[in-house]
């Protein structure tokens, strides 16, 4: 009886993830299918796994170039916003100066903002400065981009850090940057995880700013070059489909490493809003 | 998600004794510097200049006072696209919302195959809009697309249509792409509220006989109101923001029929090179997207 009983609960639930992973069966399968075969054989097996698809997505579609751009703008965005928010968020709350809760609430404001909608002034702003066509550009962008959310979520964890180890660290003759980098850094260890995997997600993830900000074919980023490729090479889905599985395959992979991390920093980076 | 953080600890309301000199502001300069400039600086000129007319590239700027607002509320195009934000807004906010809590009800007691479950449903959150976009636009494809194929498999061909050119169901069929990749924020949001709920109360309902259905209706729905109120609040501020999947699918066509707040102040600007108005409608987008801040704000001050 209770056997029947779950019947309708897991075929709702096994309806829901079949309309997830179906297309993604589509994508992975079709990215081993030539251009016909995918159109003759839409939901099927590739009669042959062959990487001709992978191949001319990375060197024809030019993703390599895309991925090293990908690595050094997503590298260097989270090392310095790690860095950088941790850094202010430290001063804000473990650092008695004078400002501290206007500087923390100019920050978070910024929360609330949609991206929208000073992009467009941004790129006007970047041109100015000689910032476009530049993944430093970029770069800078996305660091000044994730810190609010960032010093929230550091400012969060290190106001709860005891006084008690600070003081001790101080009666020991730690400086201020030395409290920073060897005490309540390491201490942040949970919230370094959360801002680190929202960024990375973020950043890897994007095409506003490029869109925006990249008109040079060797400077896009993955997505963004993606979204060009298409134009190039029109309707042919099979080196599009494997243009996405090369795109998405590292953080689906770090995901299935660790859900759990990831699944907290992005509901918490979701109330970003 | 409140498992990750220390709660505080006995001591650490209790403020420094000594007052750290000037050089803490030195840990500040460099992120307020990256702030002011690349942040808050563009955002102000939205602002700032939504109160001109300008091509983008000539010297002069002509102030022309709230000449923008008045002409977006008189604009067809902005109404358009407005009332086409709305559409995808509330399709987004109630099938997240609907569908991530019976998703939520049925998988939030801890074990292995529900764990399965939840890393399937928010697995659509790595991807990025590009590649999400160029999925469902195959899908979609009235020509050779899945969707369309699937429909004639099984006998449903009569259902079959241009999903992304028939101006009538355009922006529903881009919502429920959003629909799709986050409905595994709500089913998230959702167990953490559904494991709040204490069970002992469910429990000796039950043994007073209250049937599952009124324990659902009668407990578990009233309990969750913040939990609901925080989903409800994210769709839609989700919802007004949308560009990518948009943008990636249609572009706003066909002739604005997916026209959205955030593909008009793109299009302004770049197609139409028209920076003043582009900066008025992104200054009513992010007013819209304040109010709603406000009331969730408001909202969760009268939980407390």
């Amino acid at each position: 009886m209770k056997a029947i009983r779950k019947v309708p609960r897991y075929a709702v639930l096994i309806l829901f993830a079949l309309l997830i992973l179906f297309p993604v069966y589509m994508v992975v399968m079709g990215s081993f299918k030539s251009e016909f075969e995918l159109y003759d054989n839409i939901f099927g097996l590739p009669a042959k796994i062959g990487f001709g698809n992978y191949v001319k997505a990375f060197v024809e579609g030019n993703l390599r170039e895309y991925y090293r751009n990908s690595l050094i703008v997503t590298g260097c965005s989270l090392a310095a916003s790690l860095a950088l928010s941790s850094m202010a968020a430290f001063a804000l709350t473990r650092l008695k100066l004078r400002g501290r809760r206007a500087i923390y609430l100019l920050f978070v404001i910024g929360i609330a903002v949609p991206t929208q909608v000073g992009v467009i002034q941004l790129a006007l702003q970047m041109s100015r400065m000689h910032l476009t066509n530049s993944l430093l550009g970029l770069i800078l962008i996305y660091v000044s981009y994730e810190l609010p959310f960032s010093v929230f979520v550091f400012y969060g964890f290190m106001q709860d850090i005891p006084w008690e180890i600070q003081e001790a660290a101080v009666i020991d003759g730690c400086t201020p940057f030395q409290l920073y980098s060897r005490i309540i850094l390491p201490l942040s260890r949970s919230a370094v995880a959360t801002v680190a995997i929202f960024n990375l997600v973020e950043i890897w993830n994007d095409m506003l700013f490029p869109l925006v900000l990249i008109s040079k074919e060797s400077l896009r980023t993955l997505p963004y070059g993606l979204l060009q490729f298409r134009g190039q090479y029109a309707s042919q889905y099979t080196v599009i489909f494997a243009g996405v599985i090369l795109i998405t395959l590292p953080l689906v992979v770090l995901y299935l490493c660790m859900q759990k991390q990831f699944i907290r920093g992005l509901t918490q980076g979701a109330v970003k809003g | 998600m409140e498992d990750g953080r220390i709660t505080r600890l006995p001591g650490a309301a209790r403020a420094p004794r000594r007052r750290s000199g000037a050089g803490g502001y030195l840990f500040l300069a460099i992120p307020l510097a990256l702030y002011a400039v690349f942040f808050l600086l563009p955002n102000l000129s939205a602002l700032y200049n939504s109160l001109f007319e300008w091509n983008g590239i000539a010297d002069v700027r002509r102030f022309v006072g709230l000449d923008n607002f008045r002409r977006m509320f008189a604009d067809d195009v902005f109404r358009r696209a407005f009332g086409n934000t709305v559409k995808y807004t509330v399709t987004l906010v109630v099938f997240q919302t609907l569908i991530g809590f019976l998703l939520a009800v049925l998988i939030y007691r801890a074990s292995r195959v529900n764990n399965l479950f939840r890393t399937i449903y928010f697995l659509p959150a790595m991807m990025s809009a590009v590649t999400v976009g160029l999925i469902w636009g195959f899908i979609y494809d009235p020509n050779m697309g899945a969707l369309n194929e699937f429909l004639r498999a099984v006998g449903l061909g009569a259902l079959r249509r241009s999903w992304l050119s028939d101006e009538k169901i355009v922006i529903y069929a881009i919502a429920a792409v959003h629909v799709w990749v986050g409905i595994g924020y709500s089913v998230v949001l959702f167990v953490a509220g559904l494991q709040n709920i204490p069970q002992d109360l469910l429990e000796s309902a039950s043994i007073d006989g209250a049937s599952a259905w009124k324990r659902l209706t009668r407990i578990t729905v009233p309990l969750l109101r913040p939990t609901t109120l925080i989903v409800v609040v994210l769709t839609t501020i989700g919802g007004f923001k949308s560009f990518d999947f948009v943008y990636v699918m249609t572009g706003g066509g066909a002739t604005h029929s997916s026209e959205v707040l955030s593909t008009l102040l793109y299009k302004e600007a770049y197609a139409y090179s028209d920076f003043g108005y582009s900066a008025a409608v992104s200054v009513a987008l992010l007013a819209i997207v304040t109010v709603i801040t406000l009331i969730q704000m408001r909202c969760l001050r009268e939980k407390n």
